[in-house]
């Protein structure tokens, strides 16, 4: 049998060291017989005699060597351990008192470590926070699941987590597939009144929310059957724990004292735990019954309509209940409902089921695009820190050529190979670790920058907590023990005979060393190309976006709302407040227009029927509708939506007026092909309904979404609106700048109507950024990285050439002593360092093109081979390398040949 | 060996530390060591010196190493370390203040006070 010396050699040792302690136990036994007997001897034993008495006194022969044996292994053993502790201890102030030594080498490294684990710890808060953590507060938290309703229509199905309330009320009878059902919905409510008011994030809920969601009080209570009744529940309040410590200072007697909420008092009955955020992130002040302030007109409206959908509804699925059993269950108790209110003919016409599916955010949020995002971001960060490992391994190999006498003579003098190398590792664990520090601070940093790229404003921010730092040290310790692999390899190659033979200077193990020093500058400027390409795609799909015609300026608009959730306003009273609102908007000094309308673009909108004479049917596109909007007159120029025939209206299309109406593109094309428009009767409501003229066609605007299909869409004055579009929205565009204006519009309209709920205004723009959250965040983020990736490239570059031209410091000078020209060896060193980064950017290209059918999908009408931006990066990665490599060039030519010849 | 007393458990290595922290000693001497100091009346086998010594060593209590005896014979040397004398001190308080009590429960009544 053929046994690998190294392991015969170790298997060997490890039997020899057994058997010498045996001998040694032995020796001391038969040692101590000796002697015994000659003590024994002193005190009057015969030869024989005392020989015999010393056996004897020494025990039972057999068994106390064995005990013995048995005691002096378990010693030898112990004091292993403890050699090895203490050498490793010895090992790590070497190493400490190495670093000190060089600080150029040591801050470089750490500060590159530090930003490589920073940045991937911050992704993995941030990957964290959004796809593992389980919801905060949530006990037994895989039971509990979102229930959402599930319809075909048009051979389409959609999945919606809005629910009406009488599907929740089927929900709550569903006690075959839940013990608790819960229903909620988020708002903003008002705290306090007039110019005093202000914001807070409220929820509306059911008793069942918290039930359902398993969650505690931290004091006080939850809200019980009776305070959340139908049709009108009790004004009291859960506060969150924030809210209890800042705004009730966090006092025990808190409970049961009023807080002035919306239009009236409601009673604090209990405090929620730290942190609780529900099934969503977003982050809550208040909760109040669902029903605390419902009307009786809204009561009918939201509360008995199948096709309002308003809420959300969470359910905790019976013990040992699957998903699928309970939205089959939840599905039977849905079309039970239907079929007790006679909506039976819809079970079939929309295919109506229900489907439970678990919170957990691994795979309630899988598909959110920040998530897909992060999750390629996360990668990246990887590379990013795989980059900073090829760094501190280059840095290290370049200080081990520097320390190869040192080496040499370390491993003379009879360092084994194997402790070599763990110095070498250790030493880059040490560093890693220091940089591990520095990496929380980079993390804490990189988390608000996360927090802000991709989450929503109300959304709870990426926390750092002892998760994260925990997986910061295993990071660390992990690019320490990567980062010291390969000049631990090298350090034990190191041919003592030559290594303390020559200088400093060349020679042996030089040829590997430059190899594997230039792979690592290959693989950087590579990852570096990959990254930058990354970005570019990124900011390239962002500026597409931005570019896009969306038919308003939202950018230039500014919407105010009076928030009225936990009041009981009717319909008429908001219409009122909502005039007095227009009328004091106008009149803010800065306003160029301001208009009323019945819903908010990218907020809400509403469809209505729509006949033709002499057409059976209108045609629509995919997006449904046609949908309408109750205006008032100056809303395109408010909105600065195009009018592109005819008019807009006028102050002369009021109420009593003639009917009018104004188009869009889309209706234009569609319900009057070839023909003009303008003139043309339309009758909105139906048949029966008054002709309405079409006096304009405006420019297709969106009703929703960034990215959205056109729909068919018409303006109606908004006195003629139907009695039923009780909602009102304003908007302002002001002349200039709207930031500015802001505040003191909002505090005039705060004024305008005393007793006021909280007026809220924001930007239109506002409403549409979020859904430009993923690409921002990839541009971010990649851009962070790409920057970071370049800088370490940079440096790794300049690292390596300015190294070389030290070493070579003598070559250099008889070359110019030989007449060589100065631009020759410039030329010499830029070369070397371009080729290195021409080849490492071709590698980059290849890899971004092969790595683009994972980002395709998530771009924006940019082409992942898109070749602008693989022009531009390759480059920019040039240009920054020609950058780096000047300055070791310089430093060649600059050699005195004389200096260089006459020093070593 | 008339009138000896058994060992209780961890006793004995406080007694070699106590024979050690008078001088380094190999095996023989710390058991003559002992003899004398008691009397004779300490009833253990000579390899359970050996065993405490080896435990103690593992332990860090003391340090051993090979040397020659006045006889010309190789013999392994035990001295305390540092950490031995500090275990010796507290593990001495311990007897005795065990010792006290002891006598204290099972000793002679004190006669009552007239």
């Amino acid at each position: 049998m053929q046994i690998r010396a190294g392991v015969r050699r170790w298997f060997h040792l490890a039997i020899h060291r057994r058997a010498l302690r045996e001998a040694e136990v032995d020796e001391e036994i038969r040692q101590h017989l000796l002697l015994r007997a000659e003590q024994l001897a002193r005190l009057g034993y015969s030869g024989q005699e005392a020989y015999d008495e010393a056996v004897r006194r020494f025990g039972p022969a057999h068994d106390s060597r064995a005990q013995l044996l048995a005691a002096a292994h378990a010693r030898e053993d112990h004091m292993q351990t403890i050699e090895r502790f203490a050498a490793v201890q010895q090992d790590a102030k070497y190493a400490i008192r190495q670093l000190r030594r060089s600080p150029g080498f040591t801050i470089a490294a750490l500060l590159t470590l530090a930003l490589g684990i920073g940045a991937n710890t911050s992704m993995f808060a941030a990957i964290d926070a959004l796809l593992l953590r389980p919801p905060a507060a949530v006990s037994d938290p895989d039971r509990v699941v979102q229930i959402s309703y599930l319809r075909t229509q048009g051979g389409r199905t959609s999945t919606q987590s809005a629910l009406s309330f009488p599907i929740y009320r089927d929900m709550v009878a569903a006690t075959g597939a839940f013990s608790t059902v819960g229903a909620y919905t988020a708002g903003n409510l008002t705290l306090g009144h007039g110019a005093e008011a202000r914001r807070a994030r409220g929820m509306q809920v059911t008793a069942g929310y918290f039930e359902a969601l398993g969650v505690r009080p931290q004091a006080g209570r939850f809200f019980d059957s009776t305070e959340t009744a139908e049709p009108t529940g009790m004004r009291v309040a859960v506060v969150s724990d924030r809210f209890w410590r800042e705004q009730l200072e966090g006092r025990r007697d808190a409970i049961g004292t009023p807080i002035a909420l919306g239009d009236g008092a409601y009673t604090v009955i209990g405090v929620a735990p730290a942190g609780i955020t529900g099934t969503t992130r977003r982050t809550v002040d208040l909760w109040i019954p669902l029903t605390a302030t419902l009307t009786a007109e809204e009561h009918a409206n939201w509360l008995a309509s199948r096709n309002a959908f308003w809420l959300g509804v969470v359910g905790r699925l019976r013990v040992g209940l699957s998903e699928q059993q309970a939205s089959a269950a939840a599905t039977a108790a849905l079309h039970a409902g239907m079929r007790a209110q006679g909506a039976e003919a819809d079970i079939e016409r929309l295919d109506a089921q229900m489907t439970a599916a678990s919170v957990l955010p691994r795979k309630a949020r899988r598909d959110r695009p920040e998530s897909k995002v992060a999750l390629l971001l996360g990668g990246v960060s990887l590379l990013v820190l795989l980059l900073a490992c090829a760094n501190v391994a280059n840095l290290q190999l370049a200080r081990a050529l520097r320390r190869r006498r040192e080496i040499a003579l370390r491993v003379a003098l009879g360092v084994t190979q194997r402790r070599l190398m763990g110095q070498v590792v250790l030493e880059s664990v040490l560093l890693a670790m220091a940089g591990g520090f520095g990496a929380i601070v980079v993390a804490y940093w990189g988390q608000l920058l996360t927090s802000r790229v991709m989450l929503a404003a109300n959304e709870a921010p990426v926390p750092l907590d002892g998760r994260v730092v925990a997986y910061a040290a295993a990071a660390a310790l992990a690019a320490g023990i990567l980062a010291g692999l390969v000049p631990a390899l090298h350090a034990t190659r190191t041919d003592i005979a030559s290594a303390l033979k020559e200088g400093s200077r060349e020679g042996g193990g030089r040829s590997t060393h430059s190899r594997t020093r230039t792979g690592l500058l290959l693989l950087q400027s590579a990852l570096t190309v990959l990254l930058l390409a990354g970005t570019g795609l990124f900011v390239r799909s962002l500026r597409h976006l931005d570019a896009l015609r969306l038919g308003m300026d939202t950018e230039q608009v500014l919407v105010a709302s009076v928030q009225t959730a936990g009041t009981s306003y009717s319909a008429a009273e908001l219409q009122d407040i909502y005039r007095q609102l227009l009328e004091s908007a106008r009149a803010t000094p800065g306003i160029a227009s301001a208009t009323l309308a019945t819903s908010t673009p990218f907020a809400s909108a509403w469809a209505e029927r729509v006949s033709i004479p002499g057409r059976d049917s209108v045609p629509l596109t995919t997006q449904g509708g046609p949908y309408f909007m109750g205006v008032g007159a100056d809303y395109f120029a408010t909105l600065g939506t195009r009018i592109l025939r005819g008019r807009g209206f006028t102050d002369a299309d009021h109420g009593g007026a003639a009917r009018v109406a104004v188009i869009n593109e889309t209706a234009a094309r569609l319900w009057w092909p070839g023909e003009n428009p303008l003139g043309k009767c339309m009758r909105i409501g139906g048949d029966t309904m008054p002709c309405s003229e079409v006096v304009g066609i405006a420019e297709n605007s969106r009703r929703f979404d960034l990215i959205e299909d056109p729909a068919v869409q018409f303006y109606m004055p908004i006195d003629q609106a139907p009695a039923w579009t009780t909602m009102r929205s304003l908007m302002v565009r002001p002349a200039g700048e709207p930031s500015p204006v802001l505040p003191e519009l909002r505090r005039r309209l705060q004024v305008a109507v005393p007793s006021l709920p909280y007026i809220s205004v924001q930007p239109l723009a506002d409403q549409v950024t979020p859904q430009k959250r993923s690409w921002r965040l990839g541009a971010t983020m990649f851009g962070a990285f790409g920057a970071l990736a370049l800088i370490l490239a940079t440096i790794g570059l300049y690292a390596m050439l300015a190294y070389d031209v030290a070493q070579r410091r003598h070559e250099m000078g008889v070359r110019l002593a030989l007449g060589s020209g100065k631009s020759r060896i410039a030329a010499l060193v830029m070369g070397r360092g371009l080729r290195v980064a021409a080849v490492g950017g071709l590698i980059g290209l290849a890899l971004t093109l092969v790595g683009g059918r994972f980002v395709g999908p998530l771009l924006f009408e940019t082409s992942p081979r898109d070749p602008l931006v693989l022009g531009g990066v390759a480059a920019l990665l040039l240009v920054v390398s020609a950058a780096a490599t000047l300055l070791p060039a310089l430093r060649a030519v600059s050699v005195s040949p004389s200096e260089a010849l006459r020093s070593d | 060996m008339a009138g000896a007393v058994p060992l209780v458990k961890g006793m004995l290595d406080t007694l070699v530390l106590r024979a050690l922290a008078w001088a380094p000693m190999h095996g023989v001497e710390i058991i003559e060591w002992l003899e004398t100091r008691s009397g004779g009346r300490l009833a253990a086998d000579d390899s359970a010196v050996y065993q405490a010594v080896y435990r103690m060593e593992a332990r860090g209590l003391v340090a051993a190493d090979w040397g020659v005896t006045a006889s010309n014979r190789r013999a392994r040397y035990y001295a305390i370390t540092p950490a031995g004398k500090a275990h010796l001190r507290a593990e001495t308080r311990r007897w005795l203040r065990t010792a006290q009590v002891v006598v204290d429960v099972l000793g002679p009544q004190p006669k009552p006070a007239r």
